[in-house]
């Protein structure tokens, strides 16, 4: 049976902002489910709809087969959320945040203790521990956030931007954590707009652009949809002369470093003319890449949701 | 790695005693702002109404006394506390609490009697001083503690719903400077000496009847009949205010 499933789900602010236009889709037990999009695109409102903490103006939420309801108790006891800030943690240390979301999840207090331990010690907060939460930094606040949405182990995690403002080691134990998770059979939904990262943990991802679903499948599913383009990377010398004109619709990904997306059957005539003298003589480094869970994105994320992205 | 699940569902008391420990937290970082916010005005009004009238009778002392504990309750339970809700409604701090698995009664009843403990050493320091500047025999009885639990809940859900109502902190501090002004007029001056529309506006304040309460009891004459009317309207203003934060704080878009 799905953990969650939505459909035809509408949001709308006033009279005609459309948060959330038409979401139909569901994510199944045990899978970790990326929703990618860009700001704007209504990711956080349909989570925000997800954990009963706003209702939709059409169309039904189902958890394990039942109607999400506001403020739905059987979510709240199934669903570890991560929301943006842990505002309401601030007066209190690491520790005493950790054990005071546990025992709120109907955890003893040893066990509380007991928990939170092993999960600071885990996400490396286990130095910090007795710091009041309010004097961390930007990337501990969220850890802290993580940590109390992991305590109690509940079976389904919503993380909303759970790396936003971490470090790469403290990234890197995030994920490594969470993967724990999925092994155990946690449900993960992630929301994030960090592509590259999703990418090595999602099962399955919904790209939304302006509260629509652009696409949804597993990643190489949705890459092997954009086989039909190939990207080139090229870098070029510091002392060449301007290439520019060629590379007129490239992408600037550093510098003197740009990405062309090309359509497949135009690679050997660009080759070919990369592969001339005058040209050549200007080229440092060039690759050919497959197309990334990122170009998926890109690709699709102006598309406006058209149903043909599907 | 542990993969057993909570329960999913914490006892009512231990939710509430983890909840008002976490209200409590608050006092870590402003002790000293709420002792001398809630004690610093009262006493002073206490001394300063002392300085003008001389020999004040004991009914007119223990008014003052009675009126100024109460507007002690008011600064943290209505000032503070309508603040400090507009900014939890505004940064949406009462969504972690309303992402877990306790009731919303509980939360909103831990904000409100940490609010009434914020009080209680202003309560104190206006207490100590009314004897000493009025040179009157206050009677403490066991009495004091569910009319100023009473009055404390009752005040703590004005300052709730004005902060609940109030699009900012800012409106929430001036809405709630406003309601502590007439709380401090209609509990000090003695109704006799009112107007009628501004007895009849004192009427529909819970602190009119902590003060008539809190008055009687400390002269140690709490009669039945007091306790029924005075402290059965606290109860159900209490009651009433608190059913009302408690659904508005639950209000989705």
């Amino acid at each position: 049976m799905a953990a969650f499933e939505i459909r035809d789900l509408h949001k709308i602010y006033g009279r005609d902002v459309h948060a959330n236009d038409g979401l139909d889709f569901a994510i199944e037990a045990g899978e970790v489910f990326g929703i990618l999009g860009p700001n704007g695109a209504g990711k956080s409102t349909l989570v925000q709809q997800m954990v009963g903490l706003s209702v939709p103006t059409s169309g039904e939420i189902r958890l394990h087969g039942e109607r999400v309801r506001a403020h739905d108790r059987r979510v709240r006891q199934a669903v570890g959320y991560l929301a943006q800030r842990p505002l309401a943690l601030f007066d209190l240390r690491v520790r005493e945040a950790v054990v005071a979301t546990g025992r709120l999840r109907g955890l003893g207090r040893s066990a509380a203790e007991r928990e939170a331990k092993e999960l600071l010690d885990e996400i490396g907060l286990l130095d910090r521990q007795d710091r009041l939460v309010g004097n961390l930094s930007g990337g501990e606040h969220r850890l802290v956030g993580i940590a109390t949405a992991l305590v109690g182990s509940p079976p389904i995690l919503i993380l909303d931007e759970p790396t936003n403002e971490l470090d790469p080691v403290a990234r890197r134990r995030v994920w490594d954590m969470l993967m724990r998770r999925r092994e155990a059979g946690t449900t993960i939904i992630l929301v994030t707009h960090n592509v590259l990262e999703a990418e090595r943990v999602v099962g399955r991802v919904a790209i939304m652009a302006r509260g629509r679903i652009s696409a949804i499948g597993t990643p190489g599913d949705l890459k092997e949809r954009l086989n039909a383009k190939v990207r080139l990377e090229i870098a070029l010398r510091e002392d060449g002369p301007d290439v520019g004109e060629w590379l007129a619709g490239a992408r600037q990904i550093g510098e003197r470093r740009f990405s062309l997306t090309l359509d497949r059957p135009r690679l050997g005539e660009a080759l070919q003319h990369l592969a001339g003298p005058a040209v050549s003589a200007q080229i440092d480094d060039l690759r050919i890449v497959s197309p990334s869970l990122e170009d998926v994105y890109l690709a699709y994320h102006d598309t406006e949701g058209h149903s043909d992205a599907h | 790695m542990r993969t057993d699940h909570a329960s999913g569902k914490a006892g009512a008391f231990a939710a509430f005693w983890v909840l008002l420990s976490m209200q409590l937290a608050r006092a870590r970082r402003s002790w000293r702002q709420y002792i001398i916010v809630s004690s610093a005005m009262p006493s002073g009004i206490a001394i300063l109404l002392r300085a003008m009238t001389s020999h004040p009778s004991a009914a007119l002392a223990l008014q003052i006394i009675s009126g100024n504990v109460v507007l002690s309750v008011t600064i943290t339970a209505i000032a503070m506390l309508a603040q400090q809700v507009a900014w939890m409604r505004q940064n949406r701090t009462f969504d972690y609490y309303h992402t877990l698995p306790v009731a919303n009664s509980a939360v909103i009843l831990a904000i409100l009697v940490a609010y009434l403990i914020f009080a209680l050493p202003g309560i104190a320091v206006v207490l100590t001083v009314g004897a000493l500047f009025y040179g009157v025999h206050l009677v403490i009885s066991w009495g004091l503690v569910p009319v100023i639990l009473g009055t404390g809940v009752a005040l703590s859900g004005i300052g709730a719903l004005l902060g609940m109502a109030s699009r900012d902190g800012e409106l929430a501090g001036l809405t709630g400077n406003l309601v502590m002004m007439a709380v401090l007029f209609l509990g000090i001056i003695p109704a006799s000496r009112l107007p009628l529309p501004l007895v009849a506006l004192s009427d529909i304040l819970p602190s009119t009847y902590g003060v008539r309460l809190l008055l009687h009891l400390l002269t140690g004459h709490a009669t039945a009949v007091v306790w029924l009317v005075d402290g059965v309207m606290l109860l159900v203003f209490s009651a009433l205010l608190f059913l009302a934060v408690e659904r508005l704080s639950y209000r989705v878009d």
